[in-house]
């Protein structure tokens, strides 16, 4: 009986195993091999020419380097105004009362209820008339407003599983309130508000309708980019280099997260 | 070095009363147990003490200075929760020394103290470890050390071994028992053990429904309990209501001596003041249910009139299970109207 349940959970997992190989590790699989390939025809399983010509052709063009600079500003900016906003709030949320509270975190899930792409277009209309498409500061306010519902309610949650009895025995040695915060709420908040802003870096870096609809022609991103290349040209390797150079900001910013934080904490940020 | 008063302290939750206005005067360097079941108000009595919070009204004079107002990081106080309340991001020294620190002294001079409150918990070795790597019993003597490095007036301990088991317990309130007396630390002590309040208190304050019900040593509340909740609370006891008639009550075949007016009355007796002797089968009282506790036996005997006898012996008394006894009762209280009308005990 024991014998037969071990055996099927091991079917169950090679299952999960092939499928997540099958759609996720061959896919990038793929996309690496194309970023090195120079050519690579129909029946051969590897590229049959292997080189960086299209990394030098792709780096050497200054549209991909202002992007790439565009990009990284752009999420560190929204990253920055996003804590320098939500974290009081979400502090505010966790720890007081005041009229209205549960209206207010309801209304940003609201807002993400409602299909994105009618509600940045909405939003598009009116930053025509403010004068803000096409404008860095237009993107950084969408895409502000896209990281709210993560800002505040991860946030939030971390604040509120700090326990109050180490709050309090805080004070009791000594601490102000501010002294409390400081030393014992945040840091024991930490590693979920850092997940929350490395998520809020990596989902900026990778948002493409806002910043297409409120951003487009002047303000160029990554991923726009990237589209633009692979609807233009068609070249895969163009696409591919780009990937591949897409992912390193995301990777380095997870293991610059894992090696302040460490990996358990960090998990444990995230839910896991 | 520091006494406690309290004054008139009162605590008022929206409508309810959390509790009454009360007084309490703790001496120097004593160590006064607060006992009650949970929502007899205690442990807010405790968090009015530390600042946690305000009292309705009242005084809490520490040293004669009022600190009713004043916020927990202001007071002389120290408390010990329940939780342990570590800084889990904190090593135990980082713990220990924090209070220090936010005292602007100097890193040897916290080094030093940290170290000296270590040893005097028993745990030297571990200043570098993180809460997380300690036991229990561990980690709630880093809480205790961290109060104590503060050099508080008075030592503030919230029901600090209800999440350690029985053997644990028992030895780490001894500890505490005797760093309190090294210390001479004044403390107040919270719990809802009756065992732990006889065994540490100098002096115990029985409460309940936000009251406290009587001040007394262990002893005194044990042999001399005041009310009949204090009567019930602490220790076995056999409550058995009844009515006096010329001034004697009678209850499962005993004469129980009453001088008051007749009417309806409550009499408290101790199981282990309760002696059976054999007698003929269907006189006195049957037993029910032996229970052997090594050094003595837990006995349940029902007498004819319904009434159940709890008696304790030595376990050399000879008794068997539907065996008949007739029980002599050498003291007893006598309460009504919740207080003591009549006592009787001959030693």
């Amino acid at each position: 009986m024991i014998f037969l349940s071990t055996r099927r959970f091991d079917f169950f997992g090679y299952g999960i195993l092939l499928f997540l190989i099958f759609f996720i590790v061959l896919p990038v699989l793929t996309v690496f091999l194309w970023a090195f390939a120079e050519q690579w025809f129909y029946p051969a399983v590897l590229p049959t020419k292997w080189g960086f010509r299209f990394w030098s052709l792709v780096l050497a063009r200054p549209d991909v380097w202002s992007a790439f600079v565009t990009s990284i500003e752009l999420s560190l900016t929204v990253t920055a105004l996003s804590a320098v906003i939500c974290l009081p709030a979400a502090y505010a949320f966790a720890r007081m009362d005041f009229p209205g509270k549960s209206v207010f975190m309801m209304s940003f899930l609201m807002a993400n209820a409602f299909p994105r792409f009618a509600l940045i277009i909405s939003i598009a209309v009116l930053f025509l008339s403010l004068d803000l498409v096409g404008t860095f500061t237009g993107v950084v306010i969408i895409q502000l407003l896209n990281t709210l519902l993560l800002m505040i309610w991860l946030p939030t949650a971390a604040f509120r599983a700090v326990s109050r009895e180490m709050e309090e025995a805080a004070r009791d040695v000594g601490a102000s309130a501010w002294q409390v915060f400081r030393y014992v709420t945040l840091p024991q908040a930490f590693p979920t508000i850092a997940a929350a802003l490395l998520m809020t870096f990596v989902w900026t870096f990778y948002e493409t309708e806002g910043a297409w609809l409120v951003g487009a022609p002047r303000i160029r991103t990554m991923p726009l980019l990237m589209m633009q290349m692979i609807n233009n040209q068609l070249v895969v390797q163009y696409g591919a280099v780009l990937s591949v150079m897409l992912w390193v900001p995301s990777l380095a910013a997870i293991l610059m997260a894992r090696r302040i934080i460490g990996g358990d904490t960090f998990a444990k940020g995230l839910g896991g | 070095m520091s006494t406690l008063e309290l004054e008139n302290v009162s605590k008022q939750f929206g409508t309810m009363a959390a509790l009454e206005p009360l007084a309490l005067r703790i001496a120097d360097g004593e160590l006064v147990c607060l006992l009650g079941p949970s929502g007899s108000g205690k442990s807010t009595l405790l968090r009015i003490i530390g600042g946690f919070e305000m009292p309705t009204g009242g005084k809490v004079l520490i040293d004669g200075a009022d600190v009713a107002r004043t916020p927990p990081e202001k007071r002389p106080t120290a408390m010990v929760f329940q939780s342990h309340a570590l800084w889990g991001h904190m090593t135990v020294e980082g713990n220990i020394g924090f209070g220090l620190k936010l005292r602007g002294l100097k890193k040897p001079e916290i080094a030093a103290k940290v170290d000296a409150a270590l040893r005097l918990v028993g745990l030297a070795e571990y200043g570098k470890r993180h809460p997380a790597q300690l036991s229990g019993g561990q980690r709630q003597r880093v809480a205790i050390a961290r109060c104590l490095v503060l050099e508080p007036k008075i030592l503030l301990m919230d029901e600090p071994f209800a999440s350690l088991d029985q053997h644990l317990r028992d030895r780490l309130r001894e500890e505490v028992r005797q760093i309190q007396r090294k210390l001479g630390i004044t403390t107040v002590f919270v719990t809802h053990g009756q065992d732990e309040a006889l065994s540490i208190a100098d002096r115990i304050a029985v409460m309940s429904m936000g009251r406290i019900e009587q001040v007394g040593t262990p002893a005194e509340i044990y042999t001399h309990p005041q009310t009949p909740f204090v009567a019930g609370f602490i220790g076995d006891m056999n409550m058995m209501k009844t009515t006096v008639q010329g001034g004697a009550a009678l209850i499962g075949g005993v004469r129980f001596d009453a001088p008051m007016a007749d009417g309806e009355a409550l009499i408290a007796v101790r199981p282990e003041d309760v002696t059976l002797m054999p007698s003929r089968d269907g006189e006195g009282a049957r037993v029910r249910r032996i229970v052997n506790y090594g050094a003595v036996l837990k006995i349940e005997a029902e007498a004819a009139d319904g009434a159940v006898w709890k008696v304790q012996t030595l376990k050399d008394v000879p008794v068997t299970e539907g065996g008949f006894y007739r029980p002599t009762v050498s003291r007893h209280i006598v309460f009504r109207d919740d207080r003591v009308v009549h006592r009787v005990d001959p030693t």
